[in-house]
């Protein structure tokens, strides 16, 4: 063997060595000193917490989100049933008028100085009768709570108004902001002192656009629905809405998203569980259950999650951060699985229950949730002010170009009276509207009239 | 060009690079075994301070294991009816959730781990059996249940004409605690058949970090009251949740740490991230 082949040989073994040495040190010895990684001090770099920060002001949408200070409905009212007009959140204008009347609910709720008049219900009705929107919302809130998610500190309000599910602004001639607690009769009026031009542009332009193109709507107090009627002594909430013919709604899907390895960690990540430190097992049937020494989560292959913790935390939540503690959940968990449906708050926390209810908005319209193990998407459970439970039926909703018509307002009522006077003397409506029924099977669903009644008397 | 030259310079500049890549590892190895030692000196110090007194030579071996796998596995069992018909056969009935039986016998459960027993007169398995040939007719019988011994600690014993095999699972030549099969035979057959047992699933394994066992000793001394001397420091695996059944499961490394008194403190050995 010559000389240079030698040198060859040597020196591919020595640039060999050198690759499995520097390899071994670069892997397991590490060039820097213990305790130091270089790939985590990039994120204490100040350039990139300002990154974090445009990130996370792009990202802070999460209140409109969840959509938990959206009402369902907005009624534009004209002072005539044939020109009033009603939108959901699928409808284009739904958004740009519900800013303007923030805006104007913020200035009436901002000034501590302008008084709030208790009114009569007759004076609301009013309001409701001439040029004003009416504002539906799905849960009931308190005051506190309304005045901070709008971002206000009205004491004034907050003092004598207990809780509301229904708002009105009039904005002709004067603009007057209207809080309703219709099951406890309590009506207040707060006089805006400046006007709502842009308010009222917005509806001008809503109202002319859809001239002509929709049906007649009467509040039931119109129709004197809210009195006693027929054999079964039938009432209807007053501000249920009574439309003169049906519309059609597009058809949903309700699928089941795939929990993969990746989405699994990041949800744990969510409820703050480290997937690198858990035990995590497979249960009979597939549920998959995460346990931490405080906390366990659960979720079953039909997209059941489930929540517990066990340990208490020092920090004592209040009303508004439980809500935003639900919705943050609720978000993430959406987020990760790349569900563009909103949720609305169907429930705000009481002490009776100490339960929040979120609900997915699917095509404008909210989805009722009836499941053997959920009434709602989400419920989350508080204690002390503290998170003990959390509980979703992850889906995701897409719409079809199907559409279909639901029966008419007044066939739809015909039917839920015969229905409900096989077990009641007495019936109560308090909520009736178009959704989606979902009784957690997967596929098609069309919208339906659904029903809420207040009490259940059983008939003899 | 001299290439010539250049190879050379070139190999001049290898070795020495090499050799400095070399000495470097080596002088961190040393130092690696100085600081474990004086560690070890430190722990054994604290936690006789708590009256628990370890031998220096179980921490520094323990001291050694940097990583271990965390991965998947399958139980046997799918679920409780089908399993008790793999076993005792005939017309099955379930006496209660947790137990099945039929004339060939009777398989109850509890979690993950099972007791089958044949009724009189009847084998789990018949085959004329001796000690000579029990671990093979155990390992062919086990096979044909869907039951993965490759990797497994095997133990035979004999006793008033009863043969017992013991098959005690391993992964990765770590144990897994809790968790094994025992077979008992006459020279006619198997006569009962028990314990828990999990095949290696085809789900992807991850590498954990592990925990300096200084401070999984200290993690013990908080746990542990009243003095004890630990007779045995091993790395191995633990099913969470023992008496739950789990369909599959992600086994994570765990110290078992036994003192003289056959307590048993598990210990997650995985890095805290």
């Amino acid at each position: 063997m010559n000389k240079e082949r030698i040198k060859n040989l040597l020196l591919v073994f020595l640039i060999a060595m050198n690759f499995i040495l520097g390899s071994r040190i670069l892997f397991e010895r590490k060039l820097w000193p213990s305790g130091y990684n270089f790939f985590s001090n990039i994120s204490n770099w100040e350039i990139t917490s300002i990154y974090q920060n445009i990130k996370s002001f792009f990202d802070n949408d999460t209140i409109y989100k969840s959509r938990f200070l959206s009402p369902e409905k907005i009624v534009i009212n004209t002072g005539d049933q044939t020109t009033r007009l009603s939108l959901d959140p699928a409808d284009a204008e739904f958004n740009p008028i519900l800013e303007e009347a923030y805006i104007v609910l913020q200035k009436a709720l901002s000034d501590n100085t302008i008084p709030t008049n208790q009114i009569s219900r007759g004076e609301f009705y009013s309001a409701l009768n001439s040029s004003s929107v009416y504002l539906e919302y799905p849960a009931e809130y308190s005051a506190d709570l309304f005045a901070r998610l709008i971002g206000t500190n009205y004491e004034a309000m907050t003092k004598i108004l207990n809780t509301f599910s229904d708002v009105a602004i009039s904005y002709s001639p004067k603009t007057c902001v209207y809080f309703a607690d219709i099951e406890n009769d309590i009506f207040y009026k707060i006089n805006v002192n400046k006007s709502s031009e842009e308010l009222v542009m917005r509806l001008g332009e809503c109202i002319e656009s859809r001239q002509g193109n929709h049906p007649i709507i009467n509040y039931s107090y119109d129709l004197k629905f809210d009195q006693p009627f027929g054999a079964q002594k039938t009432t209807l909430n007053p501000l249920i809405q009574v439309y003169s013919s049906a519309e059609e709604y597009p058809t949903i899907i309700s699928k089941n998203p795939v929990l993969d390895k990746n989405i699994l960690d990041n949800i744990l990540k969510i409820f703050e569980m480290n997937p690198n430190t858990m035990s995590r097992y497979t249960q009979a049937g597939g549920t998959t259950v995460f346990v931490e020494n405080n906390a366990t989560l659960k979720i079953d292959k039909n997209g059941y999650l489930e929540y517990e913790k066990t340990a208490s935390s020092p920090e004592v939540l209040d009303e508004y951060s439980m809500l935003t503690t639900v919705a943050s959940i609720a978000d993430g968990v959406n987020r990760t699985i790349k569900n563009e449906n909103a949720m609305s708050i169907s429930k705000t926390y009481s002490l009776q229950d100490g339960t929040i209810a979120l609900d997915y908005i699917a095509g404008g319209l909210r989805v009722n949730l009836n499941s053997e193990k959920l009434s709602h998407a989400v419920e989350a459970k508080f204690e002390n002010g503290q998170l003990k439970s959390y509980r979703q039926l992850i889906r995701s909703y897409e719409t079809t170009a199907n559409k279909t018509k639901p029966f008419e307002f007044l066939e739809a009522l015909d039917i839920a009276i015969s229905e409900y006077s096989k077990s009641m003397n007495e019936i109560n409506i308090n909520k009736m509207y178009i959704g989606y029924n979902d009784d957690a099977e997967l596929g098609e669903k069309n919208a339906e009239w659904i029903v809420n009644v207040d009490n259940v008397i059983i008939g003899e | 060009m001299n290439w010539s030259k250049v190879k050379s310079i070139m190999i001049a500049f290898l070795i020495l690079v090499n050799l400095s890549l070399l000495s470097y590892i080596v002088f961190e190895e040393i130092s690696d075994n100085k600081r474990i030692s004086k560690m070890t000196d430190t722990t054994v110090s604290l936690l006789a301070t708590q009256d628990i007194k370890v031998d220096e030579k179980l921490v520094l071996d323990s001291a050694k294991k940097k990583t271990a796998n965390s991965l998947y596995v399958d139980n046997v069992i799918s679920d409780y009816k089908s399993f008790s018909n793999s076993i005792i056969g005939g017309e099955i009935t379930s006496v209660n959730a947790d137990k099945y039986k039929s004339e060939n016998g009777e398989v109850t459960f509890k979690g993950d781990y099972f007791s089958a027993v044949s009724s009189e007169g009847n084998f789990l398995y018949r085959e004329k059996i001796t000690k000579s040939n029990a671990l093979r007719i155990s390992e062919k019988y086990l096979d044909e249940l869907g039951f993965d011994t490759k990797n497994s600690e095997k133990n035979i014993t004999e006793e008033n004409n009863i043969i017992k095999v013991s098959f005690n699972k391993e992964i990765d030549n770590l144990p897994v605690f809790k968790t094994g099969v025992t077979l008992q035979m006459n020279e006619s057959g198997i006569i009962s058949f028990y314990g828990s047992w999990y095949n290696i699933s085809e789900q992807n394994s991850s590498i954990a970090e592990l925990k300096s066992i200084s401070g999984v000793l200290v993690e013990y001394m908080n746990k542990k009251s009243g003095a004890s001397i630990i007779s045995d420091i091993r790395l191995g695996y633990l099913v969470p949740e023992f008496g739950t059944f789990h369909e599959s499961v992600l086994l994570t490394p765990v110290w078992k740490i036994t003192d003289d008194n056959n307590d048993t403190v598990y210990i997650d050995a995985r890095e805290n991230n």
